[in-house]
């Protein structure tokens, strides 16, 4: 059975890609996840359809990731991540994570998620 | 003052003149005999502590249960957030009918006792412990079930309330999935399941679970100038926070679902949010005044929605469930104005997300079946869960949103 940690992240994980695919014309995403015993590195690589996409999309990132991490609320509402498609539950995968970075280069984003232990 | 923390500051002055009003009321000795009496007193639905222990015990009792939970958190270095100022207003609206200085600590240390053998910070399990005290009945409903000597039943009672605590934050977590956040009381729903589980088995092996309807229905000018005084400081500091009253965005806020999590001091800031208690806080107020009075049920009800307005309620989803359930209550059977009822309309707003996200005509839907459900849902868990409704809205919930998914057209 997959830990608890791991199912959290892969929720995160989950979540992330259908804000991409929710918000976006067309989009091609790769990602990377990087576990270790202290913190969770998660990578995704997005190519987006123009310039104006890609600006809006960061703007609406960064909202979403500058909250901080809220441990308890995180304990109570996980389960609500991933699994359902029908509503939108980017400000709780927020709420999951430590430290986030964008970058931008031409029309790709790419996006940093750290979440610690 | 650290920002983190000025809100828990905030809560923590209003909650020491609930203690100030106590005393001036009805005196420190009829307080201290009440609180007493509340201590001593089965707890299950519907036990007004306004009829138990007095008016000044009971403010008395929540305003300390308000220190202890805002102190938890503060020890804890949590920043006050919507999550939080819900569980604390939630519990201080429950500590006048339920909830006392006593019977909350087993309950809390069960989850404690969790977190360790889990080997993680209690920091992450504070949010369930002060959700999961609405089983605090347990504590002392076992000395009423004559299972042998009264100390054996205090203890058999302390050990079980231990044991809910224990199991209660995987399950919480896990019945979010059941209604996928449109039912904001989730704890509610947990416990419900949790003491219907309890209640049958202690009915199976021949225990008789008494009834009870303890409801104060008399009026005190004293009581509503304090409310008003509260949601007025409320606004009061959300003005001194911003500067002006700013209502701008107490406009987008009511443009949001309110599902699980719409963390309102997150997305529109604490000064808003403090607006938005403060308004929602005086509308209810008007709504209970109209149709029944101040007691303790109808004040736990108050504060819960107040607690709530700091994470998804809002008059714009909150007021078609209340419409939908006022229907239910003037054409079922029941009156109107009958205790149940009263507090099934306050509680009705548990379903505000549906409302939000759906549109009225679902939210209308969704206080009309709330009410019947919860008048008929306290058989099950004997009264032992103080969040009756946050049940009966689950289950409302739980019934309802596949069938808006498959009948409901989505635009995205």
């Amino acid at each position: 059975m997959l830990s608890k940690e791991r199912s959290k992240v892969l929720k995160i994980i989950d979540e992330v890609y259908k804000y991409f695919i929710e918000h976006s014309h067309t989009c091609h995403i790769t990602s990377t996840i990087d576990f270790n015993s202290t913190e969770t590195n998660i990578k995704f690589k997005v190519r987006l359809k123009d310039k104006n996409e890609i600006e809006n999309v960061s703007k609406e990132l960064e909202k979403i990731f500058k909250v901080q991490r809220y441990r308890e609320v995180e304990e109570l509402y996980w389960n609500l991540t991933g699994d359902c498609y029908n509503s939108d539950e980017t400000n709780l995968v927020g709420m999951m994570v430590d430290e986030f970075k964008i970058e931008i280069e031409e029309d790709v984003l790419r996006l940093y998620l750290t979440r610690k232990v | 003052m650290n920002k983190n923390y000025r809100l828990h500051y905030f809560f923590l002055f209003i909650f020491s003149c609930f203690i100030a009003f106590g005393v001036i009321h009805d005196g420190f000795i009829n307080v201290l005999n009440g609180l007493y009496k509340i201590i001593r007193e089965p707890d299950i639905l519907i036990t007004d502590y306004f009829e138990v222990g007095g008016i000044g015990a009971t403010f008395v009792n929540a305003g300390l249960i308000g220190i202890i939970n805002t102190s938890i958190f503060l020890k804890l270095k949590a920043k006050a957030n919507g999550a939080i100022t819900a569980a604390v207003w939630t519990s201080v609206g429950f500590a006048m009918f339920g909830k006392n200085i006593v019977n909350i600590w087993p309950i809390m240390f069960g989850v404690w006792l969790y977190s360790k053998y889990k080997k993680e910070s209690f920091l992450n399990y504070a949010l369930i412990a002060i959700f999961s005290t609405n089983l605090s009945p347990t504590l002392i409903q076992f000395r009423g079930l004559d299972i042998g000597f009264e100390y054996f039943s205090t203890i058999l009672g302390v050990l079980i309330s231990i044991g809910l605590g224990f199991i209660f934050p995987p399950l919480a977590a896990y019945c979010l999935k059941f209604h996928q956040g449109y039912c904001l009381y989730n704890t509610g729903l947990t416990a419900g399941f949790i003491a219907t589980i309890l209640v049958s088995n202690l009915r199976a092996f021949g225990a008789e679970i008494p009834k009870r309807l303890l409801w104060f229905s008399g009026r005190d000018v004293g009581v509503e100038f304090t409310l008003l005084f509260v949601f007025l400081t409320m606004i009061l500091y959300s003005i001194r926070l911003e500067g002006k009253l700013n209502v701008e965005p107490i406009k987008d806020l009511n443009k949001t679902s309110g599902k699980l999590v719409t963390d309102f001091t997150v997305l529109y800031g604490e000064a808003a949010t403090l607006l938005n208690m403060g308004i929602m806080g005086i509308v209810y107020m008007a709504l209970i005044l109209l149709i029944s009075n101040l007691n303790g049920p109808t004040i736990g009800g108050l504060f819960t929605i107040v607690g709530f307005a700091a994470l998804g309620k809002h008059l714009n989803n909150t007021l078609p469930v209340v419409f939908g359930a006022a229907i239910s209550a003037y054409l079922n059977v029941h009156s109107v104005t009958s205790p149940q009822v009263v507090l099934a309309l306050l509680f009705c707003t548990t379903l505000a997300p549906i409302s939000g996200e759906f549109g009225a005509l679902w939210g209308m839907v969704a206080g009309f079946l709330h009410v019947s459900m919860a008048l008929s849902v306290g058989y099950l868990h004997g009264g032992f869960n103080l969040y009756n409704n946050g049940f009966a809205g689950g289950l409302v919930a739980m019934f309802l949103i596949p069938l808006i998914y498959a009948f409901e057209r989505r635009t995205t």
